[in-house]
């Protein structure tokens, strides 16, 4: 044991960021992998939590399902409101994000992981891996738990293999970036044993929570979306942070009463998915619920070039008074400019140009380009420029325009 | 029409050197080196000839002797090789062929570069797609490090055949995302590390352990690379490869690059206070002959330490040759410089623009400069290894060149000077890692853990680590589970440990002389801090001085000042060493070396503030931190009774405080580290054996094998010590060899000398 003492001896030069400094007295008795049913240890206590345990070879997963009725209220939602919203979805011509393509809402996977640590390394672990989709008559939660880091192959084998169905299509919050790749990551381990990953589609509900929201809220996180938006008020939360230091709680202790709470959390992240789904679907069909929502709608159309959509959106904020961070009139001009609408542009650049705010300078820059190349009237786009270099501090830009101008109409003159 | 005057020639002005009385009498050796021709070897049968075409295109028809050598061991023969060139052997296809030839046989293969710095990289990432263009093939070439963009990085991981990158980016974001290289680690058949001689001490132990885990990803996805490595000189390349791979390696030191002859030329700046033997500082020394040589038109490279001095010697050489040529002529090079200002002086150097060059050790490295006529060292550049690659600017192929080293007043400058035959007969000095030290063992253990887990039974590339794992698991760092060990944790473990600083919890140091552009310029390991950045402490960086204002123990961190002032500051530290356990020994008639594991306990007391030019005593302060402790090995030699009874105790303790002092400045070139690497603690009464001892400990916490190399290259050292203080001009002891502490007395130069003596001849006898 010399090398142990050593190591004890030089404790103060290294540097773990263990999660608690007090060590577990009983560690010496290491916990061996269930060979068979009876050893997987608490079986009653899984029972109650209904969860129950799935055997591969000599490793088992803990999978838990819960069933909810299509009437079951989440906030201010019923779960079933998935299937109007569907129906509305289907009678929308135009293209948007957040329309699901030739599915049935049967397809989808409300999907969200639990995970060792934040960090996007190859050593952060899923540990649970939860899903709520709907049949016609319910709304089923599988969770898939991992009950310690050698059941890897068994966790995601019958992960894979029951959702296969569901998994092509996936709504999260931030698994684009976060939940998709690690799960990759931890798939590329066992890839040899398990199904392939799909090719999949999928919402990002952050990404349209963001969208929408970002003006209203202090953070775009679930909770406070669930507080402020979907009317869900969460009651003795266990808070997604704890995940990693109760999960290896459990993992020495063994007993699921240190993950009951991970669980529910689980539960609920994924039910309010699906609200939440609900909620931006009408608020985006309805194309927006406030003058600001409408012209973040529009933007969104804008940005897929969705060019009636996002003209549709912005003249609806111009009728209303109330003030927003961009000018529709300027938002407005540039959408038709797209269209090839230039007379329809240029009124809405004037009239942006005349309200003095941040998008002063970019309208007089559109007009000066108007004025210039369309109307080959120098003298007037000068005056725009001018107009740009007044309401922007310091531009290159136009600086290099208005120079540019200035040596046009001396030579026009001269000559 | 303006008249020039005939220029002289380097020739001529060599002879001038020569002849001058003034000149002549202070170089103290002259050395010549006879010009080599050109070996080399014709194109392998073997070799693809869309590279044979490219390689003609380039104006290449056969390759040098190493060249070949390279192809053909680590190409044909799938062998790991180590190449030792000097600058500008055309080292770069040592490897570049075996890898293109691999990739042209076999369009999944896939090669990783690592290079010491991100500018390397980019220099070679240019020259090897140069030679693929050449061969008109569709091969990729990426640099992936922190300037790589966010969105060129997916392609990298997917599709560069050619992945070049530092050991940095391979520790915290190559290896912990394996999973999304896959293609590169599945396909993995070349890693090629250039500059090898630079992974030496505690960022070679680190280097060394993430190749450990590299290789670990690699086997992980069924591939096992060969590795092909180049370094410059240094006396145990073949040693370094292996001890930093694992892996058996093939020395190739048939350099077939042509060389011109070289004149080494030792100058010494004229004494200009004999008692204390102060000679005129080298810099301006430097100027003078720097510019009587530009005035010529002869292409000159200056060294110098620091960034500052470089800043100095720049301003100088630009006045004093304004009248000849423009200020243009004339740059500087050191980091801090940005990477275009940087490409431009390489090329103004290259197409002969620029006439003189100053600069740090930054252009030691492989950068392409061209063919320079004459480099000056303004000072010894602290290794041999070092001053042979700053040599190695000047007349890199055909024609005559001269190097010129002028020396400071430093101790080792002054041994150099005057032992020339230390630095040109002996082998140049050896790198060493310490793969096993036990911190950076542990911190690399947890990296791996987190990027695989760890079987029962299973090896770190060798080193036994069941221990390192159950130590973690009571950490909970890791979790045990049937024959595995999982990382279990949320941190994510590379982040916290770096590479390149000596300790875990290093103190910053943050210049706040400009409030509004507070910055941090350098960072510390706390055992050092407590002498060097103690309140009131005088602290240089790049030759700059700091005063530090306050050290925030707590926070781990100093804020400094620029000041400009007299004198520097030396602080005390009482060091309470104990011996934990004696690993080796040998035993001598008076005397015994040992090598072992120790404890120091040490506490800064006060401080002195040292006149820079007299070394007087100007003043002094208490210090008040806290007692630190550090885990480290040490060798050190102590004397039985009967010794001390025959020496009489009190020469012994002279001699002993004298020896120490020289061992201070002689051991660190045998072991090549920074002084303050290595400390030198001499003491009468030793706690663990009440004898009177010698301790020499390795700085870093755990040791990175320096005390150890030390206790086997000891009678090698001792003689060095000896010719040091034989070497030195002073009578009775001075900072240049056995130091100048008020206690100690007249005597102590040659109190020193007999116990050195005593000590080798018993140590000749032992052998």
């Amino acid at each position: 044991m010399k090398l142990k003492n050593k190591l004890n001896r030089m404790k103060h030069h290294m540097n773990h960021t263990s999660s608690d400094e007090k060590t577990k007295e009983n560690i010496e008795t290491c916990v061996q992998p269930a060979q068979d049913q009876q050893t997987v240890p608490y079986l009653e206590e899984w029972h109650q939590l209904h969860a129950a345990p799935l055997y591969l070879e000599n490793q088992y997963v803990i999978r838990r399902e819960v069933q909810y009725p299509l009437d079951h209220y989440h906030g201010r939602h019923a779960l079933g409101e998935l299937f109007p919203i569907w129906e509305r979805w289907e009678k929308e011509l135009t293209r948007h994000p957040l329309r699901p393509l030739e599915r049935r809402p049967e397809d989808l996977l409300f999907f969200d992981t639990e995970t060792t640590g934040l960090n996007s390394g190859a050593g952060n672990m899923i540990f649970l891996l939860g899903g709520a989709y709907f049949s016609r008559s319910d709304v089923h939660v599988s969770q898939y738990f991992l009950p310690g880091p050698e059941a890897e192959v068994a966790f995601y084998y019958y992960f894979l293999k029951e959702m296969k169905d569901s998994i092509c299509h996936l709504a999260t919050f931030n698994g684009k970036a976060f939940d998709w790749p690690q799960l990759k990551t931890r798939h590329t381990f066992v890839r040899n044993e398990v199904p392939k990953l799909p090719e999949f589609g999928h919402f990002d509900l952050l990404h349209a929570s963001r969208r929408l929201f970002k003006h209203d809220l202090p953070s775009c996180r679930l909770s406070v979306v669930e507080a402020e938006i979907l009317g869900f008020q969460r009651e003795n939360d266990t808070p997604g942070y704890l995940a990693p230091m109760l999960y290896f709680d459990y993992l020495q202790e063994q007993h699921p009463g240190f993950i009951e709470g991970i669980l529910t959390h689980n539960e609920w992240d994924v039910l309010s998915l699906i609200t939440l789904y609900i909620e931006l679907s009408d608020r985006v069909m309805q194309r927006g619920t406030s003058r600001q929502e409408t012209m973040e709608i529009g933007r969104w159309f804008e940005q897929i070039k969705e060019w009636p959509q996002a003209e549709w959106c912005y003249t609806k904020a111009a009728e209303s008074k109330k003030e927003t961070e961009e000018s529709p009139s300027y938002a407005l001009g540039r959408v038709l400019k797209k269209q090839k609408r230039i007379e329809e542009a240029v009124s809405y650049f004037e009239r942006a140009c005349r309200e003095e705010n941040q998008h002063t300078a970019d309208a007089a820059v559109e007009l000066a380009k108007y004025m210039e190349h369309t109307k080959k009237d120098i003298e007037k786009a000068l005056y725009y420029t001018e107009i740009a270099a007044d309401a922007r501090q310091y531009s290159e830009e136009i600086n290099k325009r208005r120079q540019r101008l200035r040596n046009k109409i001396a030579k026009g003159n001269a000559g | 029409m303006k008249i020039r005057m005939q220029k002289q020639t380097l020739r001529q002005l060599m002879e001038w050197m020569q002849k001058d009385p003034e000149w002549s009498s202070r170089i103290e050796y002259w050395h010549t080196i006879e010009a080599e021709p050109a070996r080399t070897a014709p194109f392998s049968a073997g070799l693809d000839v869309r590279l044979v075409q490219a390689l003609k295109e380039k104006g290449i028809t056969e390759l040098y002797t190493h060249q070949h050598s390279a192809l053909q061991k680590s190409g044909f023969e799938q062998k790991n090789t180590v190449s030792v060139t000097p600058t500008a052997s055309g080292k770069t296809l040592c490897y570049n062929l075996p890898v293109l030839q691999s990739i042209l046989n076999n369009k999944e293969s896939r090669a990783l570069y690592l290079f010491p710095t991100k500018a390397l990289a980019q220099d070679q990432k240019s020259e090897i797609n140069d030679l693929i263009e050449a061969a008109g093939e569709d091969i990729k070439s990426y640099t992936y490090d922190g300037d790589t963009n966010a969105n060129i990085r997916q392609l990298v991981r997917k599709a560069g055949h050619v992945v070049i990158t530092n050991p940095d980016m391979l520790h915290s974001a190559i290896l912990p995302h394996h999973t999304k290289w896959v293609s590169l680690f599945e396909n993995l058949d070349y890693i090629i590390i250039d500059e090898i001689h630079t992974y030496r001490g505690v960022f070679g132990s680190h280097v060394a352990n993430v190749i450990r885990r590299l290789k670990r990803i690699a086997s992980y996805y069924g591939s096992s690379p060969v590795f092909i490595s180049t370094s410059a000189t240094i006396s145990n390349p073949k040693e370094l490869a292996e001890n930093l791979t694992g892996e058996p390696f093939e020395l190739i030191d048939n350099n077939g690059a042509p060389r011109g002859k070289k004149h080494f030329v030792f100058y010494n700046p004229p004494v200009v206070n004999e008692s204390l033997n102060i000679r005129r500082g080298a810099t301006s020394e430097v100027n003078a002959l720097a510019s009587r040589f530009l005035k010529e038109n002869i292409q000159t490279i200056v060294f110098a330490r620091s960034r500052v001095r470089v800043e100095v010697i720049l301003s100088h050489l630009q006045e004093l040759v304004k009248k000849e040529l423009g200020p243009k002529t004339i740059q500087g090079y050191r980091g801090g410089y940005l990477p275009q200002q940087r490409r431009e002086i390489e090329k103004g150097l290259r197409d002969g623009d620029i006439m003189g060059v100053v600069s740090t050790n930054a252009l030691e490295l492989g950068v392409d400069i061209g063919q320079l006529q004459v480099c000056i060292m303004t000072g010894y550049p602290g290794s041999v290894a070092s001053a042979w690659q700053q040599a190695g600017r000047a007349g890199r192929r055909q024609d005559e060149s001269l190097i010129v080293l002028v020396a400071s007043s430093a101790p080792v400058d002054q041994y150099m000077i005057q032992q020339p035959e230390f630095f040109l007969d002996q082998n140049p000095e050896s790198a060493r890692v310490h793969p096993d030290n036990l911190i950076i063992l542990v911190d690399h253990v947890k990296c791996a853990a987190f990027e695989l887990p760890f079987q029962q039974g299973e090896t770190f590339d060798g080193t036994a680590i069941e221990e390192v794992l159950e130590y973690l698991a009571e950490e909970q760092v890791l979790h045990q589970r049937g024959n595995k060990w999982y990382w279990m944790n949320d941190a994510f473990p590379a982040h916290g440990i770096s590479l390149r600083s000596a300790s875990q919890e290093n103190v910053v140091i943050i210049d706040q002389t400009d409030i509004s552009n507070v910055k941090v310029i350098g960072e510390m390991d706390r055992f050092s801090a407590m002498t060097l950045l103690h309140e009131k402490a005088i602290y240089l960086h790049q030759g700059v001085q700091y005063q530090v204002e306050e050290l925030d123990w707590e926070e781990k961190k100093a804020y400094v000042e620029e000041v400009q002032v007299e004198y520097y500051t030396d602080a005390n530290l009482a060091v309470d060493l104990k011996v934990l356990e004696e690993d080796k020994k040998t035993a001598c008639a008076s005397f015994d070396t040992a090598f072992g594991d120790v404890m120091v306990n040490a506490k800064a007391t006060i401080f002195k503030k040292i006149k820079m030019t007299t070394f007087e005593n100007i003043g002094s302060g208490t210090i008040h931190l806290p007692e630190e402790e550090l885990h480290t090995n040490a060798c050190w030699i102590s004397f039985p009774e009967s010794a001390v009874q025959k020496f009489g105790r009190q020469p012994l303790e002279q001699a002993l405080m004298g020896t120490a002092n020289v061992l201070r400045h002689v051991a660190p070139i045998h072991v090549m580290c920074d002084p303050s690497d290595l400390h030198v603690v001499p003491q009468m009464k030793a706690t663990h054996s009440e004898q009177p001892t010698i301790f020499l400990y390795d700085r870093y916490p755990g040791g990175v094998g320096l005390s150890e190399a030390v206790y086997r290259t000891f009678p090698t050292i001792l003689h060095d010590c000896r010719k040091l203080i034989r070497a030195c001009p002073c009578t009775s002891g001075c900072p240049s060899c056995t130091g100048s502490d008020l206690n100690l007395g007249e005597e102590t130069k040659w109190l020193t000398l007999r116990l050195i003596r005593i000590l080798e001849e018993e140590q000749q006898v032992e052998a």
